[in-house]
């Protein structure tokens, strides 16, 4: 057995032959600065993905919730219904700005993030340097467009200009419109749809068209700024009679936080990489190092795309318009018009409703609405528990 | 809490060498290092007053490095064979020259033995032996039983004797006495 007096002065030894780097504190007081500035008020919280911590409770609060949104829904609107129709809910209602965009489907952690964000969104603060550079980067694609929509009301340099609804939450905006049209109008519905986009900044990315009988029908999927999305839904929705509609929002915040902070981190390690590579003499050397810094240089690439990929998700908003003459190959809800978003989001809708409803018809809903809320309230105080518990 | 600039002067040396002694990689260890002091920070309102401040920024610490550790296992298994240990050998990857100069091959031996520890051993016996944690607070810090970490260090410290590379440091130091 070792002597422990021995170890000791062993360890301290091994310990003090490591070089402290002298810009280690600057560095964690920079970062700080970031995150002071972010979360003003101390509320201790869940910490980030990255953390070991159970996650099963945070997925079953966010289960919970899901069923019984699918439950109230699915008592709001009826069973049998082939669609779940909220074009009655998903009107132009002004959505509470700064506050939780996750309106539907969002993962937990989102969710958790979203309070903590809840409580930033009020403080002046502006975008952190690579925030405010990423979303000076953000594609101006319709730089062409400038004057091409007469009457949608829409300024082109005003719309790519202007500040997002909430200047510190980045949320991906997806909405779904179904709208019938009359007789002889589907192609200047289409046209409008476009000039629509283009006149507020936005650009058209798909459209398909198709026609049964006489009545044509199509889909048109737009991407608009985020800024002036809810009002292009509201512009759009004037276009004909709504059928139905949908729309999301998923705050993305946390994941673009974390993906600054990996960002951040990796540059560090690279020029850590460059320090030791301008040392190297021995060929072995310079090629173990070369390795290493085409690795750390492949993980930064990775994380700046999804970066980017993140703002360009933000920075404009999908709109899946579904338009139809009467009598257009049997309605805007069948297969015929489901494709792309759309129709994948269409299909995930009428497949969890069903679910749903084959649950909620065996087991009454009453008993399910109490089970839910009971479930939910066990959940939330499980995970506060552990939050205060395990909190790092 | 204190202002953060004072806690780092006072608590990142110290820190960043555990750190570099469970990770064996000086890079590494200040990312942790840096990562656990903006967890702490973060959540400064829960950190317990008194006697329970130590172990819990020591926890965090801890937990940073083995979070690291596991996402770094599979990288360094994968890299042994084509260049990774000649990057860690590399300057700047370990000691640094002059240190290890100055220490003689002691600081390498004893690095090298604690980094083919297991990581739940490494992690005790360098709270105990470099960090000066009592075993209750050691305890706290990785969440076991005070019986667990006893059993733990008296583990390491029997793999450590066995440890050809500590053997010949260990008898330089019964010979010196010091």
């Amino acid at each position: 057995m070792i002597d422990e007096r021995h170890l000791t002065k062993l360890m301290e030894q091994a310990a003090r032959a490591y070089q402290v780097p002298e810009g280690g504190p600057a560095a964690v007081l920079e970062a700080a600065g970031v995150e002071v500035e972010r979360r003003p008020t101390e509320t201790p919280r869940s910490p980030r993905r990255t953390d070991r911590r159970p996650r099963w409770i945070a997925a079953a609060a966010a289960v919970v919730v899901l069923f019984l949104g699918a439950v109230v829904v699915n008592v709001g609107t009826g069973r049998g219904g082939e669609t779940m129709r909220l074009s009655d809910q998903a009107g132009p209602a002004p959505r509470p700005q700064g506050r939780s965009l996750a309106t539907g489907g969002t993962d937990s952690s989102d969710q958790q993030f979203n309070s903590g964000l809840d409580e930033d969104a009020g403080s002046p603060l502006a975008p952190t340097g690579l925030q405010a550079e990423s979303r000076a980067a953000s594609p101006a694609r319709p730089t062409s467009a400038a004057g091409a929509a007469p009457g949608a009301g829409g300024d082109v340099a005003s719309a790519a200009q202007a500040p997002a609804p909430d200047a510190l939450a980045r949320v991906v905006k997806t909405a779904t419109v179904d709208i019938e049209v009359g007789r002889g109008r589907f192609s200047a519905a289409l046209d409008r749809l476009s000039a629509l986009a283009v006149g507020r900044g936005g650009f058209v990315t798909q459209t398909e068209t198709s026609e049964s009988g006489d009545a044509p029908s199509g889909t048109v999927t737009l991407r608009i700024p985020a800024g002036g999305f809810d009002e292009a839904v509201s512009e759009v929705r004037r276009l004909g009679k709504v059928q139905s509609a949908s729309s999301r929002g998923q705050d993305v915040t946390a994941r673009y936080s974390d993906l600054e902070a990996r960002l951040r981190a990796l540059g560090a390690t690279r020029d850590q990489i460059l320090t030791v590579l301008s040392k190297a003499n021995a060929v072995g050397d310079i090629l173990a190092v070369q390795e290493r810094l085409n690795s750390v240089q492949v993980q930064i690439e990775q994380l700046q795309g999804q970066q980017k990929l993140l703002d360009d998700q933000t920075t404009f908003g999908t709109l899946a318009v579904r338009l139809a003459e009467p009598g257009a190959g049997g309605g805007l809800n069948r297969g015929a018009e489901r494709s792309g978003l759309a129709g994948a989001w269409d299909d995930a809708r009428d497949g969890f409703v069903g679910g749903v409803e084959a649950i909620v018809a065996g087991s009454g809903t009453a008993l399910i609405l109490l089970l839910s809320l009971g479930a939910l309230a066990l959940a939330a105080r499980g995970a506060w528990v552990l939050a205060r518990r395990r909190l790092v | 809490m204190q202002d953060l600039r004072e806690w780092l002067e006072e608590a990142y040396e110290p820190s960043f060498r555990t750190a570099c002694l469970i990770l064996h990689n000086r890079a590494d260890a200040e990312e942790a290092v840096q990562e656990a002091f903006l967890r702490a920070w973060r959540f400064r309102s829960a950190m317990p007053e008194g006697e329970g401040l130590r172990p819990w920024l020591y926890r965090v610490l801890v937990n940073t490095c083995c979070s690291r550790l596991r996402k770094e296992r599979p990288l360094r298994a994968g890299r042994v064979a084509d260049g990774w240990e000649a990057l860690e050998a590399l300057p700047g990857a370990g000691p640094s020259p002059e240190a290890v100069a100055a220490g003689g091959d002691v600081a390498r031996l004893v690095g090298e033995a604690l980094a083919d520890l297991p990581e739940h051993l490494r992690v005790t016996v360098v709270l105990r032996y470099w960090s000066g944690l009592s075993e209750r607070e050691i305890a706290t810090a990785i969440r076991r039983r005070p019986g667990t970490v006893k059993s733990r260090l008296h583990e390491a410290r029997r793999l450590l004797a066995d440890d050809p590379r500590l053997g010949a440091l260990a008898q330089d130091f019964a010979e010196g006495g010091t």
